[in-house]
């Protein structure tokens, strides 16, 4: 019988507090709204049935972000296809104009999918290298050196568009 | 100076906008409530259930006075349709 307890509540807790933050990563990593929303409800879904082995021995901030980045590498495995068509209608007006979002958003796309992993968690979550380095299981030094080419990367990506960065 | 100074610039520019499709969708997110709210909508869910019951009590009364009123015809009276039209309609 299903009983609703303090592990279910927070549970509950972390899906309030990052759905929001794990769908964000997942459009990063997956260049599309929609897919990023359906793979955010899988991650939650899978993480939640899979509570009982998670068993609280880690941060459960730091479990679901794990989670869901497997999910994102799953449906890259099996979605060849990395050129995503963007409408314009997904980005938003801002001070930023449109086409610098869906130009950063290609040259994401451009790159390999874990040094997109790894740009997504540092622009997109703001996260610092420690923690990216907890999340993806890797000494704190390489993500360093790994951050450091990721940006590089990036960087001549955007040169390449134009962009004076 | 920090080499991607600019390329920092450029994506804290552009990241928030990015996002912002994502969490207007999410407004939803399930949060988690309070007592008040377990007993509002328990509260909420007895008053459905008391009007469901109360109408298919009204139906189920006036589906045995439409049945006695049938039994008491007689088809071949001129009455027939009057009472026909009247009992359609309780059955309404």
């Amino acid at each position: 019988m299903f009983r609703f307890g303090k592990t279910d509540k927070d549970f509950l807790d972390t899906y309030a507090s990052y759905s929001g933050s794990i769908q964000r990563t997942l459009k990063g990593i997956t260049g599309n709204d929609s897919v990023a929303e359906e793979l955010t409800q899988d991650a939650f879904i899978k993480a939640w049935k899979a509570l009982p082995e998670f068993g609280f021995r880690s941060s459960l901030k730091t479990w679901i972000y794990q989670v869901a980045l497997n999910v994102g590498r799953d449906w890259l495995r099996s979605h060849k296809v990395r050129n995503v068509e963007y409408s314009e209608e997904n980005f938003e007006e801002s001070e930023s104009s449109k086409q610098e979002q869906v130009d950063i958003q290609e040259a994401l796309l451009e790159l390999e999918d874990d040094v997109r992993e790894i740009l997504v968690l540092f622009y997109f979550e703001g996260m610092k290298q420690e923690e990216i380095s907890v999340i993806l299981k890797v000494p704190s030094g390489t993500i360093k050196s790994r951050l450091h080419s990721a940006r590089t990367k990036l960087k001549e990506l955007l040169l390449q568009k134009g962009y004076d960065v | 100076m920090n080499e991607f100074k600019k390329l920092d610039q450029l994506m804290e520019r552009n990241v928030p906008a990015m996002s912002k499709t994502i969490s207007k969708k999410l407004i939803t997110a399930p949060k988690s409530r309070s007592w008040l709210g377990y007993g509002l909508s328990l509260g909420l869910c007895s008053l459905i259930t008391f009007f469901v019951l109360q109408h298919n009590h009204q139906i189920s009364v006036e589906s045995s006075d439409a049945i006695e009123e049938i039994l008491a015809w007689d088809v071949t009276s001129d009455e027939f349709s009057e009472d026909l039209e009247v009992t359609l309609a309780m059955l309404d």
